[in-house]
C-alpha cells in the first residue's frame, strides 16, 4: 500500500518536473544565453558553468543601442492599442451584454472569426489601404490595424464580465431614479473594473507581441521590439546572444505587468462572487 | 404616499406566455397589500409593472388617478426592494442609500441627515462606512430596506425580500417590517410564495394563480387574511390559504327528509348536512367538501365519522397533525372535477390536528369526527364556493 502511494508521488514529481522542463526550460535557456558571451553559445557538450556578461544587454541597449528606441516605439504602439481598444470595445460588450439587438450571436461569431484567421492573410489589404491614406511608417497605423485583433478580443472578454453583472442591480437603479448614461458610468463599469483591466492587460500583451503588423507597416525608426529582434537574424550572421537579449528583455514588459496585476486577473476569474 | 390601482391589467410576453390577464385591484394609500400565490402566477411580474420595469400589454395603472401605465420607471418615484438585495457592491452602505437621493438633485447636506435618519431607524449607522460584502445577511436586507425607505417615495414595492434569510431571522424582520410599514404609514404591495408571511404581514392579502389564456384573470381574490381564511372564494384560495392545508374529499349530496346527507365518494361514511338554501340546489348532485384540518375532533369510536390507522404523526408541541388515508379518489385544486371522475378508485390523504394528548401509537385507528357546521362546500366544475 506504502509503496504504491510513494510510486505515484514519484510519477507526480517527475510529470512535474517535465512540465516544467518543457515550459520554463526554454525560457531559462534563453536567459542563459543573453548572458554569456558569443562564443560559448553552442559550445558541444553545452557548458553549464560560465562567466555572465551584460555585454548583449550594453550591445543592444547602449552601444549602439539599436533597440533601445525599439523598446520605447513598442511601447507608444502597445499602450496606444490599448487606449484605443477601450473607447470601442467597452461600450459595445456594453451593448452586446444588455441590449436586445438583431443578429447579436452573428455579431459575436463574426468577432471570434476575425480572431481566429491568420493575421498573415490582411497583411497586403492591410498595407495597401494605410498607404493609400499615407499612413504607413506611422505608429498609427500600426495601433489602428492592431484594434482588428484586440478589438474582437477586447469584446469577447468585456462581454463576460458584464453579463456576469446581475441585471437587478440596473433595475435597482432605474428605480432609484437613474439614467441609463448614469447606470452605465456608476454602476455597472465600476463593478467590472476588473475586467476593464485584466482586458487591457490582455490587449497590451497582444499589441506587444505582435510582429506581423509592424513588420510591414513601420519604418526603420517606428519599428518595434520584436521588428528588431528578427533585425538580427538577417545582417552580420545570426548573432544569438543578442536575439537572446532582445527576448529577454521583450519578455519584461508583459512580466511585470502580469506580476503587478494578478489580484486582478484572480478576481476577474472568480467574477461571480459581486453577487455575495 | 399614493393609492395604487390596477386596472383590467395583462401581460404577454414576446413567446406568447400569458403572465398575467384582467387583474384589477386598488392599493389604498398607506396599506400592505400582500400577493400570494404559487410559482408562474405572475406575482413577480405585477410587481415588476408597478415599478416600471416591465411593460404592460392592456389595462392601466395609476397612482393617485395618474395614468402611470407608461411613465419610466426613473420617473415613477417607487422605492423596490429585491429578493437578492441589489446593493451596489463597490458603494458603502451610505452610498447606497444616498443614490437614489443624488439622482433628484437632492443637496448633499439633506441627503446626509435623511441617510443618517434611516441608518438610525434600521440600526445601520456603525456600518455606514461599510461595503454590502462586509455584512451579514441581515445586515443587508435591512440596507436594502434603508435604500427604499431613505426616499420617502410615494410607495415600496417588494419582491420576496425575506426569502434568502434563515427561518429565525425571517420571522424577526416579519415584524420589523409590518412595523415600519405601520410607522412610515407608506403604500406597499408585497410579493411572497410564503402563505403564513402573507396572512401575518398583510392588511389585506391577493391570491394569484397561473393563468392558461387571456380570458381568465390571475387574481382569486382579495381580502383580509382572516376573511380569505374563513370565506375563501374557491377552492384554490381555500387550498392555498392555511397550513396545513384544507383537506377536500369529494361527495355526493342528497335529501333526506327536510335536510340533506352528504355521502363521501368510494366510501361508506355519511353524514347529516345542515340545512342551506345554496346547498339544497346541489341535492342529487356532486360537490366537493373542504375540511380544515382543526375541525377534527378526536371522539369516542361509537361517534366516529373517520376511524382510520394513523401511519404518521407528527408532534409540534402544542399540536400533533396526524395523517390517515381514505378509500376516495383525491381531488386536484387546479382543475376542474368532472363527474366521472367521483367514481375513479384512489386514495385521499387527509390531516387532522390533534391535542398532542391524543396521538395514537404508529398505525392504530384514531376515531375522528368533523365539526359539521364549519365544513366548506364546492362547485366541482367551477372550483367556486357554495355558500349563502
Amino acid at each position: 500500500m506504502k509503496s504504491r502511494t510513494t510510486f505515484y508521488t514519484a510519477l507526480t514529481y517527475a510529470a512535474g518536473l517535465l512540465f516544467l522542463a518543457v515550459f520554463i526550460g526554454p525560457i531559462l535557456w534563453f536567459l542563459a544565453l543573453a548572458i554569456r558571451s558569443a562564443e560559448t553559445a553552442f559550445e558541444m557538450p553545452p557548458q553549464l558553468t560560465f562567466e555572465p556578461t551584460l555585454d548583449a544587454f550594453r550591445h543592444i541597449l547602449v552601444d549602439p543601442g539599436t533597440n533601445a528606441p525599439q523598446l520605447v516605439n513598442s511601447l507608444i504602439v502597445a499602450i496606444g492599442a490599448v487606449l484605443l481598444n477601450l473607447p470601442f470595445s467597452v461600450p459595445a460588450a456594453y451593448a452586446l451584454s444588455r441590449f436586445k439587438l438583431r443578429g447579436k450571436k452573428n455579431i459575436m461569431l463574426w468577432y471570434l472569426g476575425l480572431l481566429m484567421a491568420p493575421p498573415v492573410a490582411f497583411l497586403i489589404p492591410y498595407f495597401v489601404l494605410i498607404t493609400r491614406v499615407g499612413l504607413q511608417g506611422s505608429y498609427l497605423s500600426m495601433v489602428l490595424v492592431l484594434q482588428t485583433l484586440t478589438i474582437p478580443f477586447s469584446v469577447w472578454l468585456m462581454k463576460s464580465f458584464i453579463d456576469e453583472v446581475p441585471a437587478e442591480l440596473e433595475e435597482a437603479a432605474r428605480v432609484d431614479g437613474a439614467r441609463w448614461h448614469t447606470i452605465m458610468w456608476r454602476i455597472t463599469l465600476p463593478i467590472v473594473r476588473p475586467g476593464i483591466i485584466v482586458t487591457s492587460m490582455f490587449a497590451f500583451v497582444f499589441a506587444w507581441n505582435n510582429a506581423a503588423f509592424p513588420l510591414v507597416l513601420s519604418s526603420r525608426s517606428t519599428a518595434t521590439l520584436p521588428i528588431g529582434t528578427l533585425g538580427y537574424f538577417a545582417t552580420s550572421g545570426v548573432t544569438w546572444n543578442y536575439i537572446a537579449a532582445a527576448a529577454v528583455l521583450a519578455m519584461i514588459p508583459p512580466m511585470i505587468i502580469f506580476l503587478v496585476f494578478d489580484r486582478y486577473v484572480v478576481r476577474g476569474l472568480t467574477f461571480g462572487s459581486v453577487k455575495g | 404616499m399614493a393609492s395604487m390601482t390596477f386596472d383590467g391589467i395583462g401581460k404577454t410576453f414576446s413567446d406568447g406566455t400569458v403572465a398575467v390577464a384582467n387583474v384589477s385591484f386598488t392599493v389604498a394609500d398607506g396599506e400592505f397589500v400582500v400577493l400570494v400565490g404559487p410559482s408562474g402566477c405572475g406575482k413577480s411580474t405585477l410587481l415588476r409593472m408597478a415599478a416600471g420595469l416591465e411593460l404592460l400589454n392592456s389595462g392601466r395603472l395609476l397612482m393617485d388617478d395618474h395614468d402611470v401605465s407608461n411613465t419610466e420607471a426613473q420617473d415613477r418615484d417607487i422605492a423596490m426592494v429585491f429578493q437578492n438585495y441589489a446593493l451596489y457592491p463597490h458603494m458603502t452602505v451610505y452610498e447606497n442609500m444616498a443614490f437614489g437621493l443624488q439622482q433628484r438633485k437632492m443637496p448633499k447636506d439633506k441627503i446626509e441627515k435623511l441617510v443618517r435618519d434611516a441608518a438610525e431607524m434600521l440600526d445601520l449607522t456603525k456600518y455606514l462606512h461599510r461595503k454590502p460584502g462586509a455584512l451579514s445577511g441581515g445586515q443587508r436586507q435591512r440596507v436594502a430596506m434603508g435604500r427604499a425607505i431613505v426616499r420617502h417615495p410615494m410607495a415600496f414595492l417588494m419582491d420576496e425580500p425575506l426569502s434568502n434569510l434563515d427561518a429565525k431571522l425571517r420571522v424577526q424582520m416579519r415584524a420589523e417590517l409590518k412595523l415600519l410599514n405601520q410607522r412610515l404609514g407608506v403604500t406597499t404591495l408585497y410579493v411572497t410564495h410564503d402563505q403564513v408571511e402573507a396572512m401575518t404581514m398583510g392588511d389585506r392579502v391577493a391570491v394569484l394563480k397561473p393563468v392558461g389564456n387571456a380570458g381568465e384573470s390571475n387574481l382569486q381574490q382579495i381580502d383580509t387574511p382572516q376573511r380569505l381564511y374563513d370565506r375563501p372564494a374557491n377552492i384554490f384560495v381555500a387550498g392555498f390559504i392555511g397550513s396545513p392545508a384544507m383537506n377536500f374529499v369529494r361527495a355526493e349530496l342528497r335529501a333526506e327528509g327536510a335536510g340533506l346527507r352528504a355521502a363521501i365518494a368510494g366510501t361508506g361514511i355519511s353524514f347529516p348536512v345542515p340545512a342551506s338554501a345554496v346547498l339544497s340546489a346541489y341535492a342529487g348532485r356532486q360537490v366537493v367538501v373542504g375540511i380544515r384540518p382543526e375541525m377534527f375532533l378526536v371522539c369516542p369510536e361509537a361517534e366516529a365519522l373517520f376511524n382510520e390507522p394513523v401511519p404518521v404523526a407528527e408532534a409540534l408541541g402544542a399540536d400533533t397533525y396526524v395523517f390517515f388515508d381514505i378509500a376516495s379518489p383525491p381531488v386536484d385544486v387546479n382543475d376542474a372535477e368532472e363527474p366521472e371522475e367521483f367514481k375513479r378508485k384512489g386514495t385521499n390523504r387527509l390531516v387532522a390536528r390533534i391535542p398532542p394528548a391524543a396521538t395514537p401509537a404508529p398505525n392504530q385507528r384514531l376515531p375522528l369526527t368533523v365539526d359539521l357546521q364549519q365544513l366548506h362546500w364546492f362547485d366541482p366544475l367551477t372550483g367556486t364556493a357554495i355558500r349563502d
